[in-house]
Order: C-alpha cells, then sequence, then structure tokens
C-alpha cells in the first residue's frame, strides 16, 4: 500500500527508496561473501502492479551480482493473476533471480537445498511450510499433506546437505488468530532443526525483525525498508552463516534509509513550545523521516498561534510531520491575556471574549472531525465518505477563530 | 470648540469686521445678502486649514482677496479648543504674517510657520473634524445625511448615553480581513466557495477516481475467485467420470442380451409370415386353375347367345328397310299436291288486284272532274273583282279625312271672313265680284247677293267704271290659300281613286271585299276535294291504274273462270291461299316422317355389325383361353396343386408353433428398462461431457481475461488513487477547519459589532425624538440606520423614506440631527452648530416651532444661525441677535 499521507514528491522518493533497499541488498551480498539470497514472500506488494513499478524492480534485481530465490507470499500469490507468470515478467527476469513455485525442493548448489512453500491463494487452509517439510523429508516416494513430520528420513543427520526452509505467514506461537489453519506450526520446525533435518528457517510476513522460538534459527528478517510506526527493527536485513552440524550465524544489517518517529510531548507555554521548536529542528535526515507528534496540554493563543506556525514550517521539511490525532490533546489558555494585550476594545472585545469562553470547552476527540490517516484499520471504508461544510461552532472553531483574530489584528497593529 | 470672536479685514467685500460671539447659547447673526454672513464661515475655515498658510497663494486664498484692490486679506479668531484657550490670526498675499496667542492654560506666543505647525497640533489633538464638518449646515449644500460614524466625540457621547463600551476604532480594517478571509472560503451569501469549494471538488474527484479503481479491483478478485470455483468443479467432474463410464458399460452388456432375445423373436415371427404367405399363395394357385376352367366354359355360352341374337336383328333391318319404299312415295304425292295449290293461288290473287284497280279508277276519274268544274268558277270570280276600283279601306280613310279637311277649312272662312256688303244706290247694278257678275238689288236690308264675303281676296267691278280689290288681311288670306290647296288635294285624290264622290268610293270598297270572299270559299272546297294531295298525283295514279289493267293477263287454267266481281275475286283468292298452305304441311309431314325412318335403319344396321365385332373378339378370346389352360395344365396338373397346398399348411402350423416359443420368451424380458437405462447412462454421459465443455470453456474465457487483468496493475492504481483520495481529503479538512474558523470570526464579529450598532443609535434616536416631537408631536418618531443617518421619519403614522421626503422635511431632520448631536457630545469637546440660511424651505407655521428646539441644546453649546431674514428665528428665547451692516 502507498503511504498516502506522503505527500507527491515524498511519495515518490519513499517508492524510489524501496526500489534502492534492492540495490543495497545486492552490495550488501557482495560485500558479505553471501552465497544467494532468499525473499521470503511479498515481494510485491500486489499481483496488480503497474508495468513501470514491476520493471523497476527486476531492473534493480538485474544487478544483484547473487542469486536471487523469490518466494510468493500473501500479496503475490501464485493466483491466476500472479505477477511470476506475467508475460513482462517472464520476459524481463534475469537468469539469475528464480521463483520458488512449488515445495519440491530446489538445489541451490551441491549441498545446498531450499524447501520453499509457495502461497498459491490469499486463504490457504493450511500450514504451507509444515506440509512443505513434510514432503521434503519423506522423499518423493511417500507424499503426504498435511501429516507431521516422519520420524524416519531419507537423509538423516550426518549428511552434508544443508537445507532451509523459505516459508512466509504467522507463526503459531505470535498468530493473535489460534483458529487460523494457516498458521506455522513452530514445534515440528523446532524438532526438525533439532533432529538435524533442516538447518534454517527464513520467514516473511512481519515487518519487524524477529527472532522465533529459542533456536536461533528461526527469523523474520522484517521490511528492508520500513512501513509504519508500529514495527520494530524495521530497515534490517540478515546474513545467516550456515553450515552442516553447526549453529546459524545471523547478523543484522541495516539498509533502509526511511525513519519512521513518533514525539510524545507536554506542551504548556511558549517555552514548551521553543523546545519542540528545537527538538524538531535537530532531527536528523527530515526528508527521509515520518514524525508524527503526539501533543498534550493548553495553550494560550499567542502561543497556539506559534505552535500552529511552527508545525507548518516544519512541515514542509520533513517527509510528513503529522499530529498523533488520538494522541494530542491542546486546550486554550482560560485567562486570556494575549487578548488583553492585544486591547481590542469595544465590540472586538466582546467578540473575542465570547469566542475564548467556548474555545475553553471539551477539546474536540480525534476522528470526529479530523481524520487519523495514519491509523486507518482495514475494517474501515476509506471511501465511505461524507462532507458537510455545516459543522456548527465548537471548541476547535473557537480556538482557530480566536487565532486568527490574533493574527489579523497583529496585522493592523503594525 | 467654542468661538469667542472673530475679526476680518480686507477679506472679499468686508473691509472691517468684528463679532463677538456669547460663551453659549443662540447666535443670530443677521444681515441682507451681499453682506457677508457666509464669508465669515469660510474665513475661519480657511484660517483653521492647515494647507492655507499664509504664504499660500492656492485659489481659495485669492479668492479672499478683495475684488480690486491689492490687499493682504486678515483673518483674527479668538477660541477655545480642547483646554486651550487661544487667538490665532492669519495675513495672506500682502503682509503675509501668522500669529499665535496661546492665553491659557499658559500663555505663549508663536508666530510664523510654527504658529502654523502649533495650531495644527493643537487642532489634530482636539478638535473632531469629522464632527466639526458634520455640524455645519448650509441652504446652499446638501440636505443628504451628516456623516457622523467617524467622529470620535460623538462616538465617545454616544458610548457614555448607551452606557456601553462596545465601539473600536480599528475595526474597519480588522473587519475587512475577516471578510477576506471569510470569501476566500466561502460566497458573499455564505455558500461554499473559493478554495473550500475547490478542495472539495478536488477531495471528490479523487474519491471518484477511488472508487472506480476500486470497481476494477474487486472485479479482478471476483476473476480470481471465479477462476478457483471453476478449478473445483473441473476436478468434481472428473471424479464422477469414472462411475457414469462404469454405469453406462453395464447398461451395454445388459442390452446385447436383450438384443439377442429381441432378434430370435423377430426372426421367428418373419419365419412364421413366410409360411403363411406361402401356403396362402399354394392355396391362390389351385383356385386360379378353377376358376379359369370355370371361366372358359362361361365365353363360350355367351358367344353362342351373341350369335342368336344377332341373327334377330339382322332380320329386323330388313323389314325396316321395306317399310321406307311407301314413305318415298307418300313423300312425292304431297309435293305435287304443293305444286298445284300453289298454281292456283297465283290466278287468284291477279284476278283479285285487276277487280281492285277497275274500281279505283272510277273514283279518281269522278273526282278529276270535280276539280275542273271548281278551277273553272274560280277563274270567273276572279275577272268579276278586275272590274271594281281597287279602294280597300285605307285610301277611303284619306278621302274621308281630306273631305273633312275642306268642310273645316270652308266653315273657319265663312265664320270669319270679312264680308263686303253691297248696296246698289240707285238701281240695280250689275257688279263683278270677283269676275263673277252679280246684281246688286236695291232694297236695303235684303242680304242675298249683296253681302259678299271677302275670303281670299275680292274684287269688286263696276265693270268699266270702277274695280275694287278687296285683299284680305294676312290671315285671311292664308286661310283662303289653305282652304284652296285642301280643296285641290281633295280632287287629286278622288281623281287617283277612280270615284266621283266619297259615296261612290263606299259602294266600291263593299263590293270589292264580296267578291274577294267568293274566290276564298271556292279555293277552300279544291282543297277540300285533294284533301292534301297534289291533282298531279292524282293523273299520274290514274295513268298507272290504266296500265296496269292495259297489261297482259297471266296464263290461267281453262277450267278457272274468271271471277264475277272484285268481292268473289278476292274470296277465291283466299281460299286458294289457305289450300296451298296445307298442302305445304303434308309435303314438310312426309319428309320427316321418311328422314324418321331412315335414321332408324342406320341404328340398326350399326347394331348388327357391332353385335358381328364382339361375336369375333369373343371367338379369338375363347381359342386363346383354351390354348393357356391346355398349356399350364400341361406344365402342372390339378392334382399337383393340391398337393403342394397341403403340403405349405403343414409347414405353416409347425412355424406357428415355433413364434409361440420367442414370444414368450420376448414377454419375460424387460426389454424397455435396458433399454431406458442404456439411454439414460448416455444421456449422463453426454451431459457429464457438455459440463466438461462448458467447464473448460469457461476457464479458458476467464484465463483470457485473467491474462487481461494481469498486465493492468489495478491494484497498484486503486492504491494511488485511495492515497491521492485520503490525502486530499486531509487537505480539505485543514482548509475546512480554516473556513470554519473564517466562518465563525466573521459571524462573531459581525453579530457583536451589530449589538453596538444597535446600542449607539438608541441615544441618538431618543435625542432626535424629543427635539422632534417639540416641533411635530407625539407621533413623531425617526428609525435610524447603523451608521447613524436617518433611514425613515414617521409622523401620525405614516412611515416615509428619508430619500422620498420632501426639501423642507428633510432639512428639518437635519437641523434636528445637527442639534440632537450638539446635545449629546460634551461642551468641552463640542464644536459649535453652525446653520447658514437655513429654514428657507421651511413653512412659516412651523418656523415658530422649529425655533423652540435651538433653545434647548442652545444653552450648553454655541449655536450660530446665519441668516438675511431674521424673523425666521424670533420665535427663538434668550437668542443674541448680531446685525451686520456695511
Amino acid at each position: 500500500m502507498t503511504r498516502h499521507y506522503l505527500r507527491g514528491e515524498a511519495q515518490a522518493r519513499f517508492t524510489a527508496a524501496r526500489i534502492d533497499a534492492i540495490r543495497s541488498i545486492g552490495d550488501l551480498a557482495q560485500q558479505q561473501g553471501c552465497e544467494f539470497i532468499v525473499v521470503c514472500g511479498d515481494v510485491f506488494e500486489t499481483n496488480q502492479l503497474s508495468r513501470q513499478t514491476i520493471g523497476r524492480a527486476l531492473e534493480a534485481l538485474a544487478a544483484v551480482p547473487v542469486p536471487v530465490y523469490l518466494l510468493p507470499g500473501n500479496h503475490d500469490p501464485l493466483e491466476p493473476v500472479t505477477i511470476y507468470r506475467s508475460p513482462q515478467f517472464v520476459r524481463d527476469c534475469p537468469p539469475h533471480v528464480h521463483v520458488l513455485t512449488s515445495s519440491d525442493p530446489v538445489t541451490v548448489r551441491e549441498g545446498v537445498e531450499l524447501i520453499s512453500a509457495p502461497w498459491s491463494g490469499k486463504h490457504p487452509d493450511t500450514d504451507l511450510v509444515g506440509a512443505a517439510v513434510s514432503s521434503a523429508l519423506a522423499g518423493p516416494r511417500m507424499p503426504s499433506l498435511g501429516q507431521p513430520v516422519p520420524d524416519v528420513c531419507a537423509q538423516g543427520p550426518g549428511s552434508d546437505l544443508v537445507r532451509i526452509v523459505v516459508g512466509h505467514g504467522a507463526v503459531d506461537v505470535l498468530d493473535p488468530d489460534r483458529a487460523n489453519p494457516a498458521s506455522i506450526a513452530l514445534a515440528p520446525l523446532e524438532r526438525a532443526l533439532a533432529d538435524g533435518h533442516i538447518h534454517y528457517v527464513a520467514l516473511g510476513d512481519r515487518h519487524s525483525r524477529t527472532s522465533v522460538g529459542d533456536s536461533g534459527a528461526v527469523w523474520y528478517s522484517g521490511a528492508p525498508e520500513v512501513t509504519d510506526f508500529r514495527e520494530h527493527f524495521p530497515g534490517d536485513v540478515l546474513v545467516v552463516d550456515l553450515g552442516p552440524g553447526a549453529a546459524p550465524v545471523v547478523t543484522p544489517h541495516h539498509v533502509g534509509r526511511w525513519v519512521y518517529r513518533t514525539m510524545h510531548r507536554e506542551i504548556n507555554n511558549a517555552t514548551d513550545v521553543a523546545a519542540l521548536a528545537r527538538d524538531l529542528a535537530g532531527q536528523p535526515d527530515k526528508d527521509r523521516t515520518v514524525l508524527r507528534l503526539a501533543l498534550r496540554g493548553a495553550l494560550g493563543v499567542a502561543d497556539r498561534a506559534a505552535l500552529a506556525e511552527l508545525l507548518e514550517e516544519q512541515g514542509d521539511v520533513f517527509a510528513c510531520l503529522s499530529l498523533w490525532e488520538r494522541h494530542t490533546s491542546l486546550r486554550t489558555h482560560a485567562d486570556g491575556s494575549e487578548l488583553a494585550e492585544l486591547g481590542l476594545g469595544g465590540f472586538l472585545g466582546a467578540a473575542a471574549e465570547e469566542m475564548h469562553q467556548q474555545a475553553q470547552g471539551e477539546p474536540v476527540p480525534a476522528g470526529d472531525h479530523a481524520l487519523d490517516l495514519a491509523e486507518l484499520t482495514e475494517d474501515d471504508d476509506p471511501l465511505a465518505w461524507e462532507f458537510s461544510a455545516e459543522a456548527p461552532p465548537d471548541a476547535q472553531s473557537a480556538t482557530d477563530a480566536l487565532a486568527l483574530l490574533y493574527r489579523f489584528s497583529q496585522e493592523v497593529t503594525r | 470648540m467654542r468661538l469667542h470672536s472673530l475679526h476680518l479685514r480686507d477679506v472679499k467685500g468686508v473691509q472691517e469686521r468684528t463679532v463677538d460671539f456669547p460663551d453659549s447659547g443662540v447666535v443670530v447673526i443677521e444681515g441682507p445678502n451681499e453682506i457677508g454672513k457666509t464669508t465669515l464661515l469660510e474665513a475661519f475655515d480657511l484660517l483653521l486649514d492647515s494647507r492655507a498658510k499664509a504664504s499660500s497663494r492656492s485659489r481659495a486664498v485669492k479668492a479672499l482677496q478683495p475684488v480690486g484692490r491689492d490687499v493682504g486679506p486678515r483673518v483674527e479668531a479668538e477660541f477655545t479648543v480642547g483646554n486651550h484657550r487661544l487667538r490665532f490670526a492669519k495675513q495672506w498675499l500682502r503682509g503675509v504674517a501668522t500669529e499665535l496667542d496661546i492665553i491659557s492654560p499658559v500663555r505663549e506666543h508663536v508666530s510664523g510657520e510654527a504658529a502654523q505647525q502649533r495650531l495644527d497640533g493643537i487642532l489634530a489633538e482636539s478638535l473632531d473634524r469629522p464632527l466639526w464638518d458634520a455640524l455645519r449646515f448650509t441652504q446652499a449644500g446638501e440636505l443628504g445625511q451628516m456623516s457622523l460614524t467617524d467622529s470620535a466625540v460623538l462616538t465617545r457621547a454616544l458610548d457614555g448615553a448607551s452606557g456601553v463600551d462596545l465601539h473600536t476604532a480599528d475595526g474597519a480594517p480588522l473587519l475587512e480581513r475577516v471578510e477576506a478571509e471569510f470569501l476566500r472560503y466561502f460566497t458573499p451569501t455564505g455558500r461554499v466557495g473559493g478554495e473550500l469549494k475547490a478542495a472539495l471538488a478536488a477531495a471528490s474527484a479523487a474519491r471518484d477516481d477511488a472508487v472506480l479503481a476500486h470497481g476494477a479491483v474487486s472485479e479482478t478478485q471476483e476473476l480470481v475467485e471465479r477462476h478457483a470455483r471453476l478449478r473445483a468443479r473441473a476436478a468434481e467432474l472428473s471424479a464422477r467420470e469414472a462411475a457414469l463410464e462404469d454405469r453406462l458399460e453395464r447398461a451395454r452388456s445388459q442390452d446385447a442380451e436383450v438384443s439377442r432375445v429381441v432378434s430370435a423373436h423377430e426372426e421367428s415371427t418373419a419365419a412364421l409370415a413366410q409360411a403363411r404367405q406361402d401356403s396362402v399363395r399354394a392355396r391362390e394357385d389351385l383356385s386360379r386353375r378353377e376358376r379359369a376352367v370355370a371361366d372358359l366354359a362361361a365365353v363360350e355360352s355367351r358367344l353362342l347367345a351373341a350369335r342368336e341374337s344377332v341373327a334377330q336383328q339382322r332380320r329386323e333391318l330388313d323389314d325396316a328397310l321395306e317399310a321406307g319404299e311407301s314413305l318415298i312415295q307418300e313423300r312425292d304425292a304431297a309435293r305435287e299436291a304443293r305444286e298445284r295449290a300453289r298454281a292456283v293461288a297465283e290466278v287468284a290473287a291477279a284476278d283479285a288486284e285487276q277487280a281492285d284497280a277497275l274500281d279505283r279508277l272510277a273514283r279518281l276519274d269522278a273526282e278529276l272532274e270535280r276539280l275542273a268544274d271548281l278551277r273553272q268558277q274560280e277563274l270567273r270570280l276572279r275577272e268579276e273583282l278586275q272590274t271594281i276600283p281597287a279602294i280597300d279601306a285605307a285610301v277611303l280613310r284619306k278621302l274621308e279625312a281630306a273631305e273633312g279637311q275642306v268642310v273645316r277649312l270652308r266653315a273657319r272662312q265663312e265664320a270669319s271672313s270679312a264680308r263686303v256688303t253691297l248696296e246698289a244706290l240707285g238701281a240695280v247694278r250689275a257688279v263683278l265680284v270677283n269676275g263673277e257678275a252679280i246684281d246688286v238689288d236695291t232694297t236695303p236690308g235684303s242680304e242675298s247677293g249683296q253681302v259678299v264675303a271677302v275670303r281670299g281676296g275680292l274684287s269688286i267691278e263696276l265693270p268699266d267704271q270702277l274695280r275694287v280689290t278687296v285683299t284680305p288681311e294676312a290671315g285671311g288670306a292664308q286661310l283662303a290659300a289653305e282652304l284652296q290647296e285642301a280643296e285641290a288635294s281633295w280632287g287629286r285624290l278622288l281623281e287617283q281613286a277612280g270615284v266621283e264622290d266619297i259615296a261612290a268610293a263606299r259602294d266600291a270598297t263593299a263590293r270589292r271585299s264580296a267578291a274577294r270572299a267568293r274566290v276564298q270559299a271556292v279555293g277552300e272546297r279544291r282543297s277540300d276535294l285533294l284533301g292534301g294531295r297534289e291533282e298531279g298525283a292524282l293523273l299520274e295514279e290514274v295513268a298507272q291504274l290504266r296500265e296496269t289493267l292495259e297489261s297482259p293477263v297471266r296464263t290461267r287454267p281453262d277450267d278457272y273462270p274468271v271471277p264475277e266481281d272484285i268481292t268473289t275475286a278476292r274470296a277465291v283468292s283466299r281460299a286458294a291461299a289457305r289450300a296451298r298452305t296445307e298442302a305445304e304441311a303434308a309435303l314438310e309431314e312426309a319428309v320427316t316422317r321418311l328422314r324418321q325412318h331412315e335414321q332408324q335403319g342406320e341404328r340398326r344396321a350399326l347394331a348388327v355389325e357391332r353385335s358381328q365385332t364382339v361375336i369375333e373378339t369373343l371367338n379369338e378370346r375363347l381359342t386363346a383361353d383354351r390354348a393357356r389352360l391346355i398349356e399350364s395344365q400341361q406344365a402342372t396338373p390339378d392334382d399337383m396343386l393340391r398337393e403342394r397346398m397341403a403340403a405349405a399348411e403343414a409347414r405353416h402350423a409347425q412355424v406357428e408353433a415355433r413364434a409361440a416359443v420367442t414370444g414368450r420368451e420376448l414377454d419375460e424380458t424387460d426389454v424397455a428398462g435396458v433399454r431406458a437405462r442404456v439411454g439414460e447412462a448416455e444421456q449422463g454421459q453426454a451431459e457429464h461431457a457438455e459440463q466438461v465443455r462448458s467447464v473448460r470453456h469457461e476457464q479458458a474465457q476467464v484465463h483470457g481475461q485473467v491474462e487481461l487483468v494481469s498486465g493492468e496493475g489495478r491494484q497498484e492504481t486503486y492504491d494511488l488513487a485511495l492515497g491521492e483520495f485520503l490525502r486530499l481529503r486531509q487537505e480539505l479538512e485543514v482548509v475546512h477547519r480554516r473556513a470554519r474558523a473564517a466562518r465563525q470570526l466573521r459571524e462573531t464579529l459581525g453579530r457583536h459589532r451589530e449589538t453596538a450598532h444597535r446600542a449607539y443609535v438608541r441615544p441618538y434616536r431618543e435625542e432626535i425624538c424629543r427635539l422632534g416631537r417639540l416641533v411635530y408631536d407625539d407621533g413623531f418618531d425617526v428609525d435610524i440606520d447603523d451608521d447613524l443617518t436617518i433611514r425613515s421619519r414617521t409622523l401620525a403614522g405614516t412611515t416615509v423614506a428619508f430619500e422620498q421626503l420632501s426639501g423642507g422635511a428633510k432639512e428639518q431632520l437635519g437641523i434636528l440631527a445637527r442639534l440632537a448631536v450638539a446635545s449629546l457630545v460634551d461642551r468641552a469637546a463640542g464644536v459649535p452648530v453652525i446653520i447658514d440660511d437655513a429654514l428657507g424651505y421651511t413653512d412659516p407655521d412651523r418656523l415658530d416651532r422649529v425655533s423652540a428646539v435651538f433653545t434647548g441644546p442652545g444653552q450648553d453649546t454655541q449655536v450660530v444661525l446665519l441668516t438675511c431674514t431674521p424673523e425666521r428665528y424670533q420665535g427663538i428665547l434668550g437668542a443674541t441677535t448680531i446685525r451686520l451692516t456695511a
């Protein structure tokens, strides 16, 4: 999904950064002496991408100096409209890029085998990884889908063959949906790891870098470029050193260049505003930073105006600067001394006083007027939208009106 | 401001004038026109005007200079403004000078440019210019409304009077900005517009795009699901295939067994039919042979009968031919008889014609004789007519008229002519009167011969002695001439008619008409006799008849005498004709009978011939049949045929028994059931194949669509569209938030401003009403606008808009408004109310009452009234009057 809160050029830069991540990964692989790269699903955000996007991704992949194995995940499954069988992909796919289209083991080189569990639809009804592993370990003579890993194996421990499982989806121990039939069962994998049948489980789906279980050999590498505030350790790739009989050595490397950050602040006076201004100014790489502010407190009219000005100014510098409405609550001061400073006489004073009283009301709950766009959930239908210009005055509009009055008065006085 | 004294020197028409004003109350400055009342005010204005410095040579300044005098106009005034009391003087153009003496609070003297600056400073600080301008009322100026809202002094006064502190001097520019801000987002009438509208339109458009893109994604989703469904369906179908094939196999093997039973039965049934056919054929062969023998005998007997019949027919034919001879004879006899009858009839007819001709000739001769007689008679009568004079009625009338004229003229001459009486005096004397000798009597008094009428002239002659010629008068002479003419005419007419006199003429006329009537009678009789015929035609007919009679008589039989008379001839002729007709009929009948007889004979001969042919045919057939029968009997004797029949019947019975066996077998088999099962199985198979085909077809279709869609990048398009929409939506929220702020600010400020204005308006209106009621009555009221202009006036229940008021009423309201303002503002900050020659419009009745209102404010404020008609302000109590003289 595109990051809609990013405006025009920021959006384009972010998209470019995600393509750049592929090149960075390639560079890293060369630098680290990696033999090959596996991408565990969701290579593409959807199967219905524009030719331009696919073309750019393939172009970047072509520049990667080692073989690359792509696993279809839940975003890009091997469904009828799959990208992997599209004429463009088939035509332009570089020879060293391979798509893992079946659960048959793939030999990367003598002694290295990939057991992959590609998705063939968005809603599998079984543990694909478990099935693939069972099938691979049982050998081609005894295919039995969905059965636990048999004890007798075609190639037992002691063999020099290194088996890497490449899977996608939620692992049952991390999946909040207990009833999900497609959850990847961790226990059999750990048994197989312990028994030396398999040596590493590379997983995709989670954007946060995560080691699953205690084996140290089951990992989600996380997204190579951050995509959301909620992600932990995003922007990393894992370099895995693997050999028969040895525990895997997993080293994270940061390739992502963008940052998503949330700042919580108490703002109650001009000093706080100035401090916030300093903090914002001190942020590095602003043009690649998506920053959201959770502000709480009560401000006078003048400070409010100053804050608004600050946010507007900095908003132009950051890739994105927004108020986290759900966690932002700013009241307007009760004493209204700034208004007195302006010396508004006559009816202006009376009008200012009226609006000031209204601005004292409860702060408007977030989501009522302002939409917290960064927090749209999947259940919301963003297209079901009604706009009305007839909203009656409330604390919010009174506050804004006061700020406007403040600004104009200053301009007139000047 | 308060004016204490004003001094002018060499200003316009004023050489030197000083006016002192009392500190308060009404000052009436009166004087005739052109005395310089208005000049006082203009001079004072220019004195205070910072632009009209002493060094100025502006047009306004030059206008102060008296006409034709090169002197420097000087104006000096002493007045109090704010807390300053000061004296200020300026002299322009000549002897330029500026002098300022501040009298209190601190004495100070300044001159020159600095004096002007000092004064400007004091005025800027303490003089309310708008008020100063507003409270001057000149008759020559506009009768319109004063501009009061800009006056700080009045505003303070109104604030004070209204008890609220609502006004602000900064309001206007601020409100302008607010309005401008509001108009960024809304139309002047408050509808969505400007940036808000643009943002809303952009968001809506983006939403529509996203909805469209979402539709495309959903479509793809559906396609993928359909693809999956089809695959499941295909798998299901192929799973069912084996069962269906098995079922068909079983049904088919059952069907083979059933088919065997059925075909066995069909065979035996066919054999039975063959046996039955053989048997029937053998029986037929035998019966055909028997029928052939019988047929032969029948033909023989028919031939015999035919021969007998033809012999009989021949006999009858011969008889008929004999009978024909006698009929021919009868016909010939009848033909002879008819010829005779014809000859007799012709003779008789000729006789009858002859007799008719004789008779007719006799009658015509008699008629011609009578006609000749009548012609003779007519000739005679015409000769007689010639002897009578030809006088007809017209000639007679002319004669009578001419005679009448002569008689009338004579009578007139006789009556009118002068008379000459001849008397012989003495002896009788022969006198020639008109050449006619008359003897004149001697006896006097005897009339005869002595009196002579003069008539046409008279000549009396005593022969040889004397001749007296009397010439009548002109009328007499003419009458005599006319008479002579008439007599001559009459004589001519008689002569022409050939009669002596009128009586003879009448007689001739009568005789002539009688003779003519007789001629006519004879003519009529002749034409009666002819009866329309021409006499020539009669003669011709006679000639013809004679010719007829003389023509030669045709041959007649000797024994046939000529008939005696015409009647007999005619009777004989009729009888002969009848006889001829009868003979002709008899002949015809005989001919007809003969022909009928001949036809009958021919028919009989034909019948005989036909019978003969039949006999021959029968004979031939009989010969042939007999030969054939013999031949076939030789080939297959009769006995053999009988044996064959017996054998065929035996075989039939045998086959029948076998067919019964297979029939039972068939009955015991469920043929229909087995066949139906086969049909069902086959149909099931076909349906299955059809389903497979349709699923494959649909799969191919979906596959095609999938291929089509997969390159379109629909999800990405949707994501981009949705992102754009959400962004624009957020932008809209931001703009909307700003718009709401602007709207609320505008609304709130506007409302409060309205309230403030309403608050100022109240005391102002109350003061105007108070003053107004002094002039008018309790019904007086005004409606004041927010900008303190008078909107309308109400009097005696009638409300009239200000603009529609009369000039006088406007003037009155103008003065009332100024006085109201004057009484509202405080004494120190206020300015004089100056009214220049007003109330010119006002009717005299009102004047007294208007004057009354000056009294009130005048106690606190300076009120200066300039007028050339002092009577106008006579009603003002306690007024100071200053009279200006030249």
